[in-house]
Parts: structure tokens; sequence; C-alpha cells
């Protein structure tokens, strides 16, 4: 059997993500969990206890059978039979293992990870609910584990292979996303996948422990380990840039790349990322996360959402999520001088704006003669005209003076403007309207609306869980769950816009951020009609919830609007759902009633649209009485749109939109 | 001890706080009110030699403090031409609050006094019209998030009883040195979260 890890350090290895691999094993229907006497199941021996007969092949030349069997102790009230198993177990540890304490790192992390406080299975009781029931779906998934003895021979010569975790996704991950970390009804919310992957991240971060702590018994191991402290970050790296060219919204690709950096880098202590938002944890006292000064240095801002110094013990009994609850966020900025003498930049406006844009790009062009790029570099721009240049650069310089004035410009600006890769279509949308789509999501939000979900669900299963935990902390797991969900809706979402929209009408600026070019401003509409069919899809349940961890904005305006004041509205803006049309008005639409909303629109008489805009241009007032009008069958329907929960601002906003 | 500020009502039909022009053509008006223009606008009605601290934030109200675009053509007065056309964002229907920390150059003010403020005044923006309501004292800091923009000067942040800056949105404000040159000074913006007299932050503090 070849050991593929071997070379890894044994630091960097994959190996507590193996520590519940037995989960997504069948142990009943193989018939190696067995019932007593008065009828009552035996735990589930997913810690392969059951198989340790040499029978079964395990071989413990392979590091990740010491996750496996990093239990050892019986819990009070367990089966005298159970109680020699783990006697077993622990005796075959100290002898393949001996003086290893990878099993200790792996149950700390196991702790951390766990998405649930663990509750012992007859507190909760109830029969076991193996699939995972998704908060956000209202969705069970269907119990794929195997549930034949070839497969479990089959997981058992994968494992004594030592194989990376990327690995074992392939060939198992519908099973791993399908078993719920953890078996209790009511409590089978979070996915054993999750789990797996942020113990294996957790258990790098701690592996730098396992040199000084005990190693005889868990309880020596882990009074050692809680004291060690931790430090916990949820950070938003931002810019200060307020890009207005097309050229300038290179700053959001610099931010996607400088946080791919981060997350390659301290791939393990990152336990979450999305958008431009990361969850970390680090061993150790940090004031700031040692990636700060990184991304601080290339000149994005730091938002330091929460951060929290706390103790391995502390942090195991309150979740990652708890301890990071109320903290007040902190800013920090790159290095900034007291005062600045002028020009200052006018893109970031935080620094001197030496460098003259386009002049001196233009100036350092080879392809442009000698004799145009010395009179760039010593004529004001302001002053040149077409008939200055060398003739060969007329055209070409006839196109840059129409279409740029002078700008002074920081040296970070300046770069960026300088490499921006071209938004090709973006920059050639002169005329007409575009919309700027941005998806976000708001994760204090969602902690709250999942924990409503949880309570409700637990409160479904009617187990004594539900008696004694009715408010259920969200911790880490679920959230990375609901995460990967998000992220794929975001994948579909600009699929869907290029499929509707045509490759060439839509500009991806960031992964949550997406411009398309609209032939009519009523296809505004059609952007909203998208966003539902897909909240329906990946969200149902959020639909109906009072607050909204997933919000929409959208801001029609004129191709040449300058981005920066539609990115301010797409910022602040807090409505679940809002659509700016420039120079109209604004629409706020409360999630639940978008699909009646939009419903009632296709279906409305457009002369009835056109009517109500032209009263509301001479008098809002005089509009909202004759939408009263029960004679008026056009604006009749319009009213109807009104109890839907928009405001009057809103119906003339989406009427607008619907008739232009 | 206690600060003293007057408080003015203050009214305007327009108003262009205008920011640094963008991109050549777009000039944003600012949401909020920056207390170096404040100060500069106040000190040519007090008679007063020392400095005017004030700040000032939008009452909300139907109808009022809405933003409206001007699309303007300058001349370039040396080429005799038209450039190219810029369009600037400005305030209808100002409805706001002033404050004016109680000093003897502010005890030069009168009850009711017109000035003028922002950008755009040749083309008759910026006429406000001020009257005092009561005098508010402020002696207790307390957290909360700045309406305002204040230099980050120490003169500045003891007039508003900036005590801690818990969170801080920093930028840029241009302060003048001379008739004709000035630098540009650190300040804190707009939600910065800070300990302070309530009359700098979002809704009084609450």
């Amino acid at each position: 059997m070849s050991i593929s890890q071997g070379k890894v350090n044994e630091e960097k290895q994959d190996l507590a993500e193996f520590h519940d691999i037995g989960k997504i094993v069948n142990w009943r229907v193989l018939g190696l969990q067995r019932q007593d006497k008065q009828g009552e199941w035996e735990p589930e021996p997913h810690d392969f206890e059951k198989c340790v007969s040499d029978d079964w092949g395990i071989d413990f030349q392979s590091p990740i059978w010491e996750a496996i069997f990093r239990k050892g102790e019986a819990s009070r009230g367990e089966p005298r039979q159970m109680v020699a198993l783990r006697k077993q177990i622990a005796a075959l540890r100290s002898r393949h293992f001996p003086n290893s304490a990878r099993w200790v790192i792996t149950s700390l992390a196991d702790g951390l990870a766990a998405s649930l406080r663990r509750l012992p299975e007859r507190e909760v009781g109830g029969e076991s609910k193996y699939a995972r029931y998704c908060l956000w779906t209202g969705k069970t998934e269907q119990d794929m584990r195997l549930a034949k003895v070839d497969q479990l021979r089959e997981l058992i010569a994968h494992l004594n292979g030592n194989p990376a975790w990327k690995e074992t996704e392939r060939r198992y991950l519908d099973v791993l996303r399908a078993r719920a970390e953890c078996a209790r009804p009511g409590l089978n919310v979070s996915s054993l996948h999750a789990h797996a992957a942020l113990a294996g991240k957790i258990y790098r971060i701690l592996f730098p422990l396992s040199s000084s702590i005990q190693k005889r018994s868990w309880c020596a191991a882990s009074s050692d380990a809680f004291r060690t402290r931790l430090s916990l970050f949820h950070v938003s790296v931002g810019f200060p840039q307020e890009p207005f060219r097309s050229r300038d919204l290179a700053v959001f690709r610099a931010r996607r790349e400088a946080l791919e950096d981060v997350i390659a880098k301290f791939s393990d202590n990152v336990l979450v990322s999305y958008a431009n938002n990361l969850v970390a944890l680090f061993l150790g006292d940090y004031k700031s996360p040692p990636f700060a000064d990184a991304l601080l240095e290339k000149g994005f801002t730091l938002e330091v959402v929460k951060s929290r110094k706390v103790t391995l013990g502390d942090l195991d009994s309150a979740g990652i999520d708890d301890a990071l609850r109320d903290i007040p966020s902190t800013m920090s900025y790159p290095e900034l001088p007291d005062s600045i003498d002028p020009p200052i930049c006018e893109n970031c406006q935080m620094a001197s704006g030496w460098n003259r844009w386009p002049t001196d790009y233009l100036a350092d062009r080879s392809d442009l003669s000698v004799a145009t790029r010395q009179r760039l570099a010593v004529e004001p721009w302001g002053t040149l005209s077409v008939i200055d240049f060398d003739e060969g650069d007329r055209e070409k310089m006839g196109e840059w003076l129409e279409a740029w004035s002078e700008e002074f410009l920081c040296d970070r600006c300046f770069a960026l403007r300088r490499n921006a890769p071209a938004l090709k279509n973006l920059a050639r949308w002169d005329d007409g309207r575009i919309a700027w789509m941005r998806i976000k999501l708001n994760l204090s939000t969602l902690e709250g609306v999942l924990r409503g979900l949880h309570a409700a669900y637990i409160k479904s299963q009617a187990t004594r869980v539900g008696l004694s935990l009715k408010d259920m902390p969200v911790r880490l797991p679920l959230l990375a769950d609901f995460i990967e969900d998000y992220k794929s809706m975001l994948e579909k979402w600009a699929s869907r816009l290029r499929n509707a929209f045509g490759a060439d009408e839509i500009e991806k600026i960031d992964e949550d951020l997406i411009c398309v070019k609209l032939s009519e401003s009523n296809r505004a509409l059609q952007l909203l009609g998208i966003y539902h069919k897909l909240l329906m899809e990946h969200f149902p349940r959020l639909v109906d919830q009072d607050l909204a961890p997933i919000s929409v904005g959208i801001v029609v305006a004129p191709a040449k609007y300058p981005f920066s004041v539609g990115w301010k509205l797409l910022e602040g803006e807090e409505a679940p759902i809002f659509v700016e049309v420039v120079g109209s008005g604004r629409a706020r639409i409360p999630p639940s009633r978008l699909g009646d909303l939009l419903d009632l629109v296709r279906r409305a008489d457009r002369r009835a649209y056109h009517r109500l805009r032209e009263i509301a241009r001479t008098s809002k007032a005089l509009a909202e009485l004759v939408l009263q009008d029960r004679d008026d069958r056009g604006l009749s329907s319009l009213s109807r749109i009104l109890p839907l929960g928009l405001d009057f601002e809103s119906l003339v906003t989406i009427a607008n939109l619907a008739e232009s | 001890m206690a600060s003293v500020f007057l408080r003015y009502a203050l009214r305007a039909d327009t108003l262009c706080l205008g920011e640094r022009t963008r991109g050549g053509t777009f000039r944003p008006c600012s949401r909020v009110f920056r207390s170096t223009t404040l100060a500069a606008a106040l000190k040519e009605v007090s008679r007063s030699s020392g400095p005017v601290y004030a700040v000032a934030r939008f009452v909300p109200s139907p109808g009022a403090n809405r933003l409206e675009i001007l699309t303007l053509s300058p001349r370039h007065r040396a080429a005799r031409a038209s450039v190219v056309p810029l369009r600037v964002e400005f305030f209808t229907n100002v409805k706001a609050e002033m404050f004016i920390l109680k000093s003897e150059s502010a005890d030069e003010l009168p009850k009711s006094f017109n000035f003028a403020m922002g950008a755009l005044r040749s083309k008759g923006f910026g006429r406000c019209e001020a009257n005092f309501v009561e005098e508010v004292s402020c002696s207790v800091p307390v957290k909360g998030r700045l309406c305002v923009r204040i230099p980050e000067l120490a003169d500045m942040t003891q007039a508003f009883g900036i005590r801690n800056i818990l969170s801080p949105v920093y930028g840029y404000l241009f302060a003048p040195t001379g008739l004709s040159t000035g630098k540009y000074v650190r300040a804190l913006f707009e939600n910065s979260e800070v300990v302070a007299y309530r009359v700098v932050l979002q809704n009084g503090g609450k």
C-alpha cells in the first residue's frame, strides 16, 4: 500500500478532515450497529471501532487512523461492550502512534469546528436523522451513505493510502455534503463536509501546540491546551478610491487578487471567505490580523468588523460565532500623512497627485513618436490640440484629447489605471442606459435569521432538545454551508445574465457586482426576475424573513453616469431589494412580494404606467388620488401593487421603469 | 466644563457642497457639511479675527434637501471657447441646523443673518439664511457616528469634544494657508465612530 502523503510536512498534513469520515457509512444497514434487548440502538460505531479486527485490513502506517481513533475514553453510561471496544482503540492508538499528539490536536479542532454543542444521544432522544436538513431551502438531502460492505472496504483501503483531502472530496463529495455532521433530530442542519474541512484547517492552526501538551489522557491534554490564546477576526477589505473612469474599476480586480493572495498564504487561518470578507483564526495574541500589513501596503483599507482575543477553552464552549458577537468594528488605513500639499490625487484623495493622466502615461508609450512624447512631457494637456503632434500620431492623440481631461493621480492610482485590463464592453457603452447590479451578504443578519429558522426546525422535530435548546447558536460550519450556496448562486447569476443579455452586453466587475447594458430601461425588470428566480431556487426560506441577509441593489443610469455615485448607493442602501433609476426615483421592494410584483407588472396595462407617470410629474398627490379611481381599470390594476408593501415613490419608479 | 453652542436654523434655496471634480466632468455634492466650509463662510460674517467653530446637519423633512444636477458649460476665458460641459450636483430647498461654538467670534454674529457658502456662489447658489433658535449646552461627550467632516486638528477636536476616535473614516479637507495657498489636512469624515459632543453626531448621538 502506498502512503501518498508521506512526504508532506507533518504540520501541513490533511489529517483532522478525516476524523469523522466513518459517518459516511451506514453502519446499521451493514449490521455493525446493533440493538440491545430493549430494542435500543447502540451508538453508531463511526469511529471504525467495529473494524479493528485484522479481517478489515486497517493499515496503521497511515497517520489518518490516529485522527479517527482519537477517542479512547468511554462516555458515561455506555454499554459495557462499547467500553471494552474503546479501551481496545486507545490501546491500538498507543501502540501504533506512541508519543504522538495528533489525536489531541484533532479532538481540539473537532470541538472548535463543531456545529453544535455536543449532546449525548439520550439527552436529545428521537430517531437519528443522518441526512442534512437545509435551513434555507427547507429540504432534506437524500441519505447517500455507503451501505455495502464492499464500499466500506474500499473506504478503508482509501484511508490506508493516506490520501489528500482534495482526493477524498473528489471521491465522496456528494455523500459528505448530504450527511449531517450531527444526526440528532433537529440538529442535523450542517454538513459533514463543512465540519470536516474546518476541523482540518483548525488542526493545522493548532498543530504547534503538539510539542507542548500532555499526551497521556484527554483530560490532561485539554486542560493544558484550553489555556492557549487565540485571535479571531472578521475583516472586510475596502479601498479609498472613488472610481469614475472604467479604467479605475481595475481596483476591484486588484482587491480580488490581493484577497486571493491572502487566502492562498493563510489558507488554513482563513476559515471562511466571501466577497471582500474574511473570517480568520490565529494562534497567539494579535492586535490585528497578520495579513493586515500586506493589504494596507497595497493601499487597501481594512475594516476589522469584529475581533476577539480569547482562550481556546472559552472558544470551545462559546463557539467561534458567539465569540465574535457584539464587537464594534474598527477601520485601518494605509499610512496617512497629517497633511498633503496640492495637488491631491483626484481618485483616492489620500495622497499627493504628482502623476498627470493621461499626459505622463502617453509620454511613456513607445508607439508614439519621440516628438509627440517630448511635447506631452512639457506642455500642459489643456493647451494641446491635434495639430501639435506628428501626423502619424494625430488620429490616436485626437481620441485621447477628446476623451480625457487632465487628472492628477498618486502613484498607486496611476499604476492601477495604467495597468488596468481593458473592460472592453463597458468602455464602448457611450450612450443609452446601463444597470449596475450588486448582490450582498450580511453575515450579522444571517446569524440572526439562521438562529430563527433553526429554532423553528427544532420545534418541528418535537424532541427533547426542542424543549431544552430553543435558541441554538449558529456556528461556523452552518455559515460555511450557507456561504458555499451563496457563492454558487453568484456564479449562476453571472451565467444567467450572460445568457439573457448576451456576453457582449454584460461586464463582470467583481464576483458580486455586474454591469449590464440595457437596450431598453424596462429590461431592468428582467434583472429583478432573474434575481427572484435564483432566490427561490437557492434560498426560498429566506424570502419570508423580516430581515434579509442577502440583498440586491440595481442602479439604472445613463452610460456616462459616474460609477462612484452609483457605487455609493449600492454600498450604502440597506433595503433587501432596491432599484434606483437615476433621474426618476427609487423603489424598495420587500423580498416576499417580489414575485407578485413582477407578475402584476407584467400583466398591467402599459398605458396605465404612462398615465400614472405623467400625472405624477405634475403632482404626486394627484397621482395618489387617481390610483383610487375604481372606474379606471388600468390604474386600478396598478393600485394593487401598493398593498404589496411598496410606498408610492417605489410604485412610480417601477411604473417609470416598466413604461420606458 | 460645559461647552455652549448657538443653534441656528439654516435655510437655502440651493446649496452646492462641491466635492472635487471627478473625471473632469462631474462634480458631486457632499452629503454632509464640512466644518471648514462653514468656518470660512461664517468668518466673513463675524467681525472678529478669531476662529469660528461650526458644524451643521441636514434636517429630514418632506420635500427638503433634494439632490439635483445642473449642467454647466463653463467658458475658457483665454481661448474664448466653451470647455467640456460640467455636471454639478446640488441640494435644493435646504433645511438644516447649524451649531456654532459660543466664543468671542461667535458673539459677533447677529440673531439672524444671511451669508453665502459652498460652490457656484457666482451663479447664485449657496445663499443661506440663519436664524438663532437656542443655546445648547454640551458637557458629556457620548459615543456615536459623526454627521459632519472635521479636520483632525487639536483645536477642532477640542471644540467639538472629540475625546476618543473609536473607528475613524479618514479623508482630507482643504485648509487655506493664505489668499491663494493651502494644503489638505487629514480629517474625520462622516460615519467615523467617536466619543464627542452630540452636536456632531448622527441623530444627536441618540
